[in-house]
């Protein structure tokens, strides 16, 4: 055998050898496994997506409802023309238009701010900071009416008045009390008298 | 309403993303299944590899229709998954190889069909020790599927180079089979 015929031989055994090396046969059903893996992971995947649009929908209406409360209960965010105005007065040439300007902001801010946070009824009462209590008041009419008729009485008829008004402010005198038997029962004491 | 078309226009592209793909599974399973076992040389491993590969294939349906040539695709990515998964298996040294050389030699072969399994055992393990270049070119060349153009779009390189590759180490294994035919030819006489 020379060499050309030998390295023949080992060419046909090596190609027998490598067929040999792949020439694997799956297992029956194959395709049909791969099929069935394939839809599990299928339906793995869409329950994993309906899930997250379920969790995603109800944190965005978390959200949602969050905001619109925050909106509702009147803390809205710094207004920007405000903001602006607040900054830059250090930095900016102010000029007559712009202070006046500046002053009807800070007026309307104030405003604003009236309105959004309205004052309650009882505010300042919660402490007595009046010096005097009941605090003082403006006369009524008949107050007025005696003033004057002080001012211009004579003193014999001030004194007299004072003095009626003391007589009505004494203790009443109240005389003790006689009661008189009836007519029936005044002949029976007679009788028993006579006893 | 506009929700509701495009609502039904995916769901019938995902329809027919499904069929299509059930025709992949059906047409190129077995293919896939070869190049894994070219690789893992176990059938259990192989038929893993091949679900992997399918699966991987599901989750990337939608660029389907970009691909041109779906044969070449599948056994790009069944390769891959085949060797990340060797890699992290113990590799074979040269030193059993010679062992098994030498085994082979000692027993007394009659039947040609135990000496055919036995050389296919051992070349398998001729081809793990080959250098990676060689061994990448020579393993894929065992799936009869795959020509040596679509050897080289699996592995990114060139047709030619894939032949110089082949060459080259079937060299290499021709000596070493030279070597355990001559051992038993001396045994014999």
């Amino acid at each position: 055998m020379n060499a050309m015929d030998k390295d023949r031989s080992l060419d046909a055994v090596l190609d027998r050898a490598l067929a040999a090396c792949g020439d694997a046969e799956p297992r029956v059903g194959l395709e049909n496994r791969i099929l069935a893996s394939l839809r599990d992971e299928d339906h793995r995947v869409a329950r994993a997506r309906r899930r997250f649009l379920v969790v995603g929908s109800a944190a965005a209406a978390a959200v949602l409802a969050t905001t619109l409360w925050i909106v509702v209960s009147g803390t809205s965010p710094p207004n920007r023309r405000t903001t602006a105005a607040r900054v830059s007065p250090a930095v900016a040439v102010t000029t007559p238009q712009d202070r006046k300007s500046e002053r009807s902001i800070r007026t309307n801010q104030i405003r604003r701010h009236e309105r959004s946070h309205p004052k309650s009824s009882t505010e300042g009462d919660g402490l007595p900071k009046l010096r005097e209590f009941p605090s003082p008041r403006p006369l009524s009419g008949q107050e007025k009416l005696l003033l004057a008729y002080i001012s211009a009485a004579p003193d014999s008829e001030i004194k007299a008045a004072a003095a009626e008004q003391a007589s009505h402010a004494s203790d009443l005198q109240i005389n003790e009390l006689q009661i008189a038997p009836l007519a029936g029962d005044q002949n029976a004491y007679e009788t028993s008298t006579n006893k | 309403v506009a929700e509701q078309v495009i609502a039904s226009q995916l769901i019938a592209a995902e329809q027919v993303s499904d069929d299509a793909l059930e025709r992949i599974v059906r047409e190129h399973a077995r293919l896939v299944y070869r190049v894994a076992y070219s690789v893992v040389r176990n059938h259990h491993d192989a038929e893993d590899v091949t679900q992997e590969t399918f699966l991987r294939v599901l989750r990337s349906r939608k660029k389907l229709d970009a691909v041109h040539d779906v044969k070449p695709w599948l056994a790009r990515i069944a390769w891959r998954i085949a060797v990340d998964r060797t890699r992290k298996k113990p590799q074979v040294g040269l030193g059993e190889i010679d062992q098994d050389v030498d085994g082979l030699r000692a027993r007394s072969l009659t039947e040609e069909s135990l000496l055919a399994a036995e050389m296919s055992g051992l070349l398998g393990r001729m081809i793990a020790v080959l250098p990676s270049q060689l061994k990448d070119v020579i393993t894929l060349s065992t799936v009869q599927e795959l020509s040596p153009a679509e050897i080289g779009e699996v592995l990114g390189i060139p047709e030619s180079a894939v032949r110089s590759r082949q060459f080259r180490a079937r060299q290499i294994l021709k000596d070493k089979m030279a070597s355990l035919l001559e051992g038993k030819h001396e045994r014999n006489g």
